[in-house]
Order: C-alpha cells, then structure tokens, then sequence
C-alpha cells in the first residue's frame, strides 16, 4: 500500500476534554477528500495536527510513508504539505505576487544565509505568475491583499500553498464565507488542482460543492472518523444522516 | 531564627509587589496592553501620601486623597493615552507606556525635587517584638492592607457585575468587545481601582521606608512586569501566589545567591527559567 | 575640535546600536527591550582584552562575536516567547546582565573598568573611524533590506504563523536578525570602550535600552535614514541644548510617547506624509 498521507492513532485533548479519539485517516494519491461532520467534531483539530500546529498527546503522521512526527510546521511543508487556514491571512505589508514569491522561494532559502547573498529571484517570479495563473489571480499580481475581496484573497492563500508544488494541499474551509457563484467557482479550481501525483483534503460545511467534487468523503462527529466512502454512499448512511445532518445542521447549500 | 526573618520579610515585600501586580492584570486582562506607566501611579502615591500626612497630620485621610487622586489619574492615562492607540499593535502601547513612565518620572523630580520627601513624624514607626524578630507596625501593616484589599478584590473579581465584565473579558475578548460588555465604563473603573491600589502600595513603601522619591517606583514596575508574566498575565490569583513567592524568593535569594546576583535581578533570572520551561507563565493554559 | 568630534564619535555608535535593533524588532518584527546589555557585552569584552595587551582591531570581532553569541541565546527565548512574553524576557535579560556584571570582581563591580588603552589614533581619526563603522552599519542594513533576506523578515513581522504555513525557516531567521542585530551591538560596545577609555555597569542599563529604542522608534522603525535621523537627533539634541540635557529622560520619554500617539511611522513616517501631501510620492 502506498498512502500519500497515513495518520494513526491520533489522539488529542485540551485541558482534559479529548478533541480527537484515535482517529486514523488514510490518502491515496489522486484522491481528494472531503472532511466533514459538524462543529466540534474535530476536523479542523486533525487537520492542524497533520500541519504540525497542535501536536497530539499520541498518535503519527506519515507522508509518502516519512514521518512527520515532531517536525515543525515549515519543515513538513517543505517536505510537500500545502496549508490554508481557515482565516486567510495574506502578507499584507506585500503585494499578491511578492506573497507567492516568498512562499515560492521558502524552499531554496531555508539557510538565512544563502538569504543575505540573495537579490534576484527570476525563478520565484517564474513560478509566481504561472501559479496566480493557475488560480485567476493573474489580474491582481501587483494590487495588494488588503485591497482584494475576500474570494481573492482566498485564492491568494491558495497560490502560496501551491508555489511549493505540495503532494498533499489541506484545505480549512476555502468556501465560506463565499457567495454561491464565487464559492462554485472556486470549487471548480480546487477540483482542477488535483491530479495523479498529488491528493487535496478539503474540510468544507458547503455540502453541495464538496459532494459535487470529491472523490472520497470522511465523515467525523465527536472526535471520531465515523463513516469513510464515496460521497452518495456516505451521504445514505443512517449514522452520518444522525450525527450531521440530524442536528438541524445549516449546511446543506 | 534567620529562615523565619527572612521569610516574613519576603513576605512583607511580596505583599507590596502583589498590590502592584494586581492593577497590572487587571489592565492587561481588559486591554492586552503591559502598563508600565501604572508604576507611576504608585510613585504618586507615595508622593501624595507622605505630603498629606505632613500636611493634615493623618495618615488614614492621606492615604485615601492618595487612593483617589491616583485613582483618578489612571482614568486619564487610559482615556487620553491607552484609548486612541488602542487598535494598533501590542507592542505599540508597550512603548509608549515606558515613554510615559520615563517621562513622569521625570515629572516627579521636576514637581518635587530630586532629593525626595519624607514624613516630619512618621507614622506607625514603632516596633513589636514577633518571635525573635522586631516589625515596626507599618510592616505588620503593609501585610493586613494587602491581604485585605486584595481579599475585597477577589470579592468583586468573583462577586460583582464589573468582575464578571472581566473576566468575561479575559475569557474571550472578541466576545466581550462586540456585546458591549468591555466598554469605557469597565475601562474606567478598572484603571480606577487598579491605580488606587498602587497608589496604596506606593504609600506603604514611603511609609516603611519613611521617603518617596522620583525613581521609586522604577524596580517596582519592572518586577511587576515580571510578576504578571510569571503568572501568566490576566490571572489575578495567580498574581497573588506569585508576587507572595517571588518577595520570599528574593529574601532568601540575597542570602544565597547574593555572591552572584544582585537582588533585583533574581526576579529576572528567576521569570526567564520559568518561561522557558513554561511560556505561557505558570498558571497560563496551553 | 575635540568635543564635536567626541560628540560626533558617540553618534556614530549610537547609530550602530540603532541600526542593530532596528533589525531586530523594526525588520523582523521581534521587540527587544535589552539591547544595551549586548553593548554592554561588547563593551565589557574590549575592554577586558584590551587591558589584557590585546591591539585594537583585534579586539572588535571576538566583542562583536560574544555580543552575537549572547543574542543567539537570547534569540532562542524568542523561538519559545512572542510579543508581551518576549518583550519582558529581552527587559529580563537586561536586568541579568547587570545584576550579573554588579556583583563580579573580575568585571570592576559597580566601579567598572578604568584605563583602558586607547584605539592610538586622534580624537578625529577615532570619529572618522567610528563613522566609518556607522556607515557599514548602514550599507549592511539597506543590503539586508533590498536582500532576500528582508523579505522574509519583512513577512515574519508581519505573520509569524503564516510565515511557518508558507514554509518559511521562521527559527533560523529569528536568529540571525538577533545575531547579526546583536553582534552591531558588540561592535558598537568596543568602539565605546576604546572611545571613552572606561566601562561601568550605569551605561548599560535599562534607560539606555529605552533611549536606543527610543531612536528606532523616533526616526522610524524599519527606515534606515529615519533610524539614522533618529540616532542623531537624540544624540546631538541634549548635547548641543544645555536646557535639553537637564531633562533627557523626560525627552526620551515624551518623545517615545508622542511619536507612538501621534505619528507611528516616526520621522521616516511624517517625511513619507509630507511627500505625499506634496504631491511627490517617495520611497522611503
């Protein structure tokens, strides 16, 4: 078996209430997930885990069969996680293509001194403008993020997690907050973005879009993974329907 | 019986440290913002007390227009130096906060004269015999004042509609903000109580040591920086515990450590070992 | 003659010290509340070497070396503590430095450190030479600024977290603005004890963190000319105005006060207002 992304035995509490309870969720490539369940179930917890933003109390991460154990967040992005947060947050002392050319060049400068020697960055701006392509940001290279709406600014978050050409992109909700088109058209991308050689997890509450692009759904509800399958087959489970959409969940649009 | 000496006389300095500290997270718990200049209340304090006992004979009269006027003094300094930069970075206040402190300092000297003030009759000067050991009455003092303020403290942290607003405020910040409950009223009478407090403990200090001066509320304010940092900043009975352990710590720290430390940095050295193995002080979360 | 250019021989490591937090908390973001202990050290280093025989160029790197090393410690505290923690931690460090350097025989105690040898140029020559360092000080700084290094600075001050999301070596660069910050700091002590000929531990203290900062902020954090203004403003001013002198401390501190009040962007700031209120956008 070869899993681009392997969690196990993951278990997370804070001051004593347990946040994740063994959960273990597997990535093949060409695979993207769509994590779901309702608030507080964990998803957002576990995702942060396989970032390396909480580390867990037990439980490892594997990426392409390395472990990820103990590394810092920056380490395990260089190693070919992509991350976009929930709250988007942009550099805002740059301009869109000086965010994507810092995150492009992170890879290559990692030694402060390499940094020191370093003006010139023909490669990053190569990169940076075939990626703010890729997202239709193009346009907006030269504005700043500060001046972008919000779906902009979403897709910027995006392009900096693709400038390291990652093997595994997590997405914390790239939808909300979005108006339908705008949330439709993003979805579009995200699908786009996936191909044979890399796998997305998208942690999204707009359940129509993520059963729309999804190949695979993880349903989690109270710190468990409770259900894993194909959207329609997830989506007719009598569990799934109790935990997600029996609480009267406002998240069927 | 040096261990009993030693530690009642941390004892007596931590209280004074705690009266400090206390305003200190009062104001960081409500406004996120390290209130340096909060050190200047307690040098007013001083000032103010030792001039109206001199001038009224009474020092329990002193201690109450000290109380009030510095009280009244820290609404100023959050209405016109904290409010408008609130919204801009922590860091921003902080530095404007030590600007203010080094310039009331020197405000102090320039109203008062550098040579600083002291009582014509000293109050409370006489000592009582405790074990081995002499206290003068103001010590014994010092230790009653502050465990009964800071007792009527905790009573309106818990008990009262202002200490619900803050540690409500505490909790969640963004929260409290947007329902109205962390609003300039509870600003107000935050710094109201914090500065009287220290302005209290300013008067104590002046009383025990029978002077006020520019500078004395300087090591005060910095080890009270510490000492909320130690406890991890918006805590208030944390504060207490450690303000009490660092005025011990230091006692017996100029014993044993006096060789390689001066006293006041002990506090220092012993707030950096804490905070790396704990950042977040020892009684914050995460 | 001499005392202009004694004057102008103290401005120039002012700027040094200036120019080295203004890397440290105005490029990268990290507040520091303790440079002058790193001074200090620089200091205490020359002048303990120089009064051991050793000649005045060979001095300057093993201070500028210690000074560093002590900034890459403290750097580290800065991997561990953000913000308020770290602005007291560095505050801490300051006060450790001094408790420290009071109570030690071999350091002069609270006396200092008397006759040492001097750099054997002239009053000028030293001045020349002390701004000449000041101008390093500052081509490095406009260097780092334009480097890719300041990028990356530039985006650790203004989001730590998603600095580390973009995959940024957010720890090493911490350490080398602390270590490259610091080390101007350790050069900027040796000149000072070659210059003055005495260390004692009051020029080291926490007021003299305060005024360094305070030239960072006036002149501008991050601005490299503002930072330079600054350093010579507060340098030359209480020189030059006997009124002035009597009430540095309330200078410094009303200054620091009403430039974060009023006008954030310090002098740097109020230049780049003026032009463009004048219709002539410039870079700063």
């Amino acid at each position: 078996m070869t899993a681009l992304l392997e969690a196990r035995g993951i278990c997370v509490s804070f001051d004593g209430v347990q946040a994740l309870q063994e959960v273990n969720i597997t990535v093949e490539t060409g695979e993207l997930v769509g994590l779901i369940g309702p608030n507080g179930a964990g998803k957002t917890t576990l995702l942060h885990v396989i970032a390396g933003i909480i580390n867990p109390q037990r439980g490892d991460v594997f990426l392409d069969r390395r472990s990820l154990t103990g590394l810092s967040t920056d380490r395990r992005v260089l190693m070919g996680l992509g991350i976009s947060r929930q709250l988007v947050r942009p550099f805002y002392s740059m301009s869109v293509r000086e965010n994507v050319e810092l995150a492009a060049g992170a890879a290559g400068m990692r030694n402060p001194l390499t940094a020191l020697v370093r003006r010139n960055s023909r490669a990053e701006r190569r990169q940076s403008a075939r990626i703010l392509a890729l997202v239709g940001l193009e346009a907006f290279a030269d504005k700043h993020p500060g001046d972008l709406p919000l779906g902009m600014r979403k897709r910027l978050e995006m392009a900096k997690c693709l400038a390291h050409k990652p093997r595994l992109l997590l997405l914390d909700e790239p939808l909300a907050g979005l108006p339908q088109t705008e949330a439709r058209a993003l979805a579009d991308t995200i699908a786009r973005l996936q191909n044979e050689r890399s796998g997305i997890v998208v942690i999204e509450h707009n359940l129509g879009e993520v059963l729309r692009i999804c190949s695979r759904m993880v349903v989690m509800d109270n710190g468990r993974c409770i259900k894993t399958g194909a959207p329609e087959r997830v989506m007719a489970d009598a569990r799934v329907r109790a935990a997600y959409l029996g609480e009267g969940h406002a998240g069927t649009g | 019986m040096l261990f009993l000496d030693l530690f009642v006389e941390g004892l007596v300095q931590g209280s004074i440290y705690a009266l400090i500290a206390i305003g200190l997270t009062l104001v960081y718990g409500l406004l996120r913002i390290l209130h340096v200049a909060h050190a200047g209340m307690f040098t007013l304090g001083g000032y103010l007390s030792v001039w109206a006992t001199n001038a009224s004979g009474s020092f329990v009269l002193s201690l109450l227009a000290a109380a009030l006027a510095a009280g009244v003094a820290g609404i100023l300094v959050y209405r016109l130096c904290y409010r408008p930069i609130l919204h801009r970075p922590p860091h921003v206040a902080l530095i404007a906060s030590i600007g203010l402190y080094v310039g009331m300092e020197e405000l102090f000297r320039l109203f008062f004269g550098p040579y600083g003030m002291s009582h014509t009759d000293p109050p409370l000067s006489e000592t009582v015999g405790f074990f081995s050991m002499r206290l003068k009455y103001a010590e014994i003092a010092i230790m009653a004042g502050a465990v009964a303020l800071i007792s009527a403290l905790a009573v309106v942290v818990n008990k009262t509609r202002l200490g619900m607003a803050w540690r409500a405020t505490v909790a969640e910040p963004q929260m409290a903000l947007s329902c109205g409950i962390n609003n300039d009223r509870i600003r107000d009478l935050i710094f109201f109580i914090g500065s009287a407090l220290a302005a209290l403990a300013g008067a104590m200090v002046a009383l025990v040591n029978n002077y006020a001066e520019p500078t004395m509320g300087a090591v005060p304010a910095y080890k009270a920086l510490a000492i909320i940092v130690l406890a991890g900043l918006g805590d208030v009975g944390g504060t207490l515990l450690a303000a009490l352990a660092l005025g011990v710590i230091e006692s017996f720290g100029t014993i044993y450590l006096g060789k390689a430390l001066d006293r006041d940095a002990i506090a220092f050295a012993f707030m950096i070992v804490v905070l790396m193995l704990r950042p977040r002080g020892i009684f914050g979360k995460g | 003659m001499d005392y202009a250019a004694s004057l102008l021989t103290v401005a120039g490591i002012n700027i040094i010290l200036a120019l080295g937090l203004n890397l440290i908390t105005g490029y990268c973001g990290q507040i520091s509340l303790g440079h002058a202990a790193f001074y200090g050290m620089g200091a205490y280093c020359a002048a303990l070497m120089a009064k051991a025989g050793w000649p005045f160029f060979a001095v300057l790197l093993p201070a500028m070396a210690v000074a560093g090393v002590l900034g890459i410690v403290v750097g580290f505290a800065a991997l561990r503590v953000r913000h308020d923690f770290l602005a007291i931690t560095t505050m801490g460090v300051g006060f450790l430095f001094l408790g420290i350097v009071r109570q030690q025989e071999w350091l002069g105690g609270e006396m200092g450190i008397y006759n040492i040898p001097g750099a054997g140029l002239d009053s000028t020559g030293y001045m020349l030479l002390t701004l000449g360092f000041a101008a390093l000080a500052a081509a490095l700084s406009a260097h780092i600024k334009r480097s890719w290094m300041g990028r990356v600075f530039n985006a650790i001050a203004d989001d730590e977290d998603a600095a580390l999301t973009a995959g940024v070596n957010v720890a090493g660069y911490k350490l080398a603005a602390f270590a490259i910050g610091t080390a101007m700091a350790g050069l900027a002590g040796a000149l000072y004890a070659h210059g003055i000929r005495y260390v004692g531990p009051e020029s080291f203290g926490f007021v003299d963190s305060v005024a360094i900062l305070c030239m960072v902020v006036v002149g501008g954090v991050g601005s490299v000319p503002g930072v330079i203004a600054g350093a010579l403003l507060l340098t030359l001013l209480p020189q030059l105005l006997q009124v002035v002198s009597d009430y540095r401390l309330l200078l410094y501190g009303g200054l620091l006060f009403l430039v974060t009040r009023f006008s954030p962007g310090g002098m740097a700031g109020m230049a780049r207002a003026i032009a463009a209120a004048a219709g002539r956008p410039r870079a700063s």
